[in-house]
């Protein structure tokens, strides 16, 4: 937990080379919550890749309430959830263009 | 109780009171429900903490910052000046120009005051204008004074004026 706070505070610093290492730590476990919550591979690829870039871009207001990764991973909830959200929506309108060009 | 509900009772116990070793535990049950989960690939891996970093580089360098303003006041000057040329020429467009008074308000002239102004001043006087106007339609009016006079003669005088005329060969055209 300290070394994510630390890695934290470099990229604060000015530290580029520390979100890579945040990534590198994380990577995995996120994109394997991702894919159990969408279970789409190139889906769950793209929304791991956007939950580290919001991460770090609200990386000033992380008021570190909770640990940096339960952060991510709240993250990568709510991404995942908009994310479902959002396809249902399409499933919706595409299933009701389907019964109303058969009507 | 047997040996192994002791060790699971002390390692409860443990967790319960240490953070570090139960982040541990949530970290090793993630990683065994990984193994469902399809691998995306090494190139997927290895490439995403690059891609990450760049995001977050371009993303900052987009955002508009104040600091940048204050570095780099000289761009911003001329796009401020430049703003404000265009803003001028634009309502110096718009704006409409002076109407004069008696063309906003024709009614105006009847208003005008002529005392104090003497005869001769004024430039195109009553009495020439008729003078003109006689020289157009009377004297200038080239042969007016034949037609009349012709208009009068009876046929006979006519044929007798037209010999006359004819003897000093001022006939035709």
């Amino acid at each position: 937990m300290d070394e994510d706070i630390s890695l934290i505070q470099q990229y604060l610093a000015g530290s580029e080379g520390a979100i890579e290492e945040l990534v590198l730590k994380y990577q995995k476990q996120i994109y394997a919550f991702v894919y159990r919550m969408i279970n789409d591979m190139e889906e769950a690829k793209d929304l791991t890749q956007k939950t580290f870039i919001k991460a770090i871009n609200g990386l000033k207001g992380f008021r570190q309430e909770a640990s940096f990764k339960t952060w991510l991973f709240q993250i990568a909830k709510n991404l995942s959830l908009n994310f479902i959200k959002q396809n249902r929506h399409e499933e919706i309108e595409v299933d009701e263009s389907i019964t109303g060009s058969q009507a | 109780m047997s040996q192994l509900q002791g060790v699971r009772l002390e390692v409860k116990n443990h967790l319960e009171g240490c953070p570090d070793c139960k982040a541990e535990l949530l970290f090793i049950s993630e990683m065994v429900e990984i193994d469902n989960v399809p691998d995306p690939g090494d190139l997927f891996w290895n490439t995403l903490p690059q891609k990450v970093r760049a995001s977050v580089k371009e993303e900052k360098a987009d955002r508009f910052s104040l600091k940048a303003l204050f570095f780099r006041p000289l761009p911003v000057a001329a796009t401020v000046a430049a703003l404000l040329i265009v803003i001028f020429i634009y309502t110096k467009k718009v704006s409409t120009p002076e109407i004069d008074p008696f063309f906003k308000d024709p009614l105006m002239v009847s208003a005008l005051d002529y005392n104090g102004i003497a005869e001769k001043d004024i430039p195109f006087s009553t009495e020439r204008l008729e003078v003109d106007e006689l020289s157009l339609s009377f004297k200038n009016y080239a042969g007016y004074g034949y037609h009349i006079d012709f208009a009068s003669l009876s046929s006979k005088e006519l044929d007798g004026l037209y010999e006359a005329l004819k003897k000093e060969q001022k006939t035709g055209g």
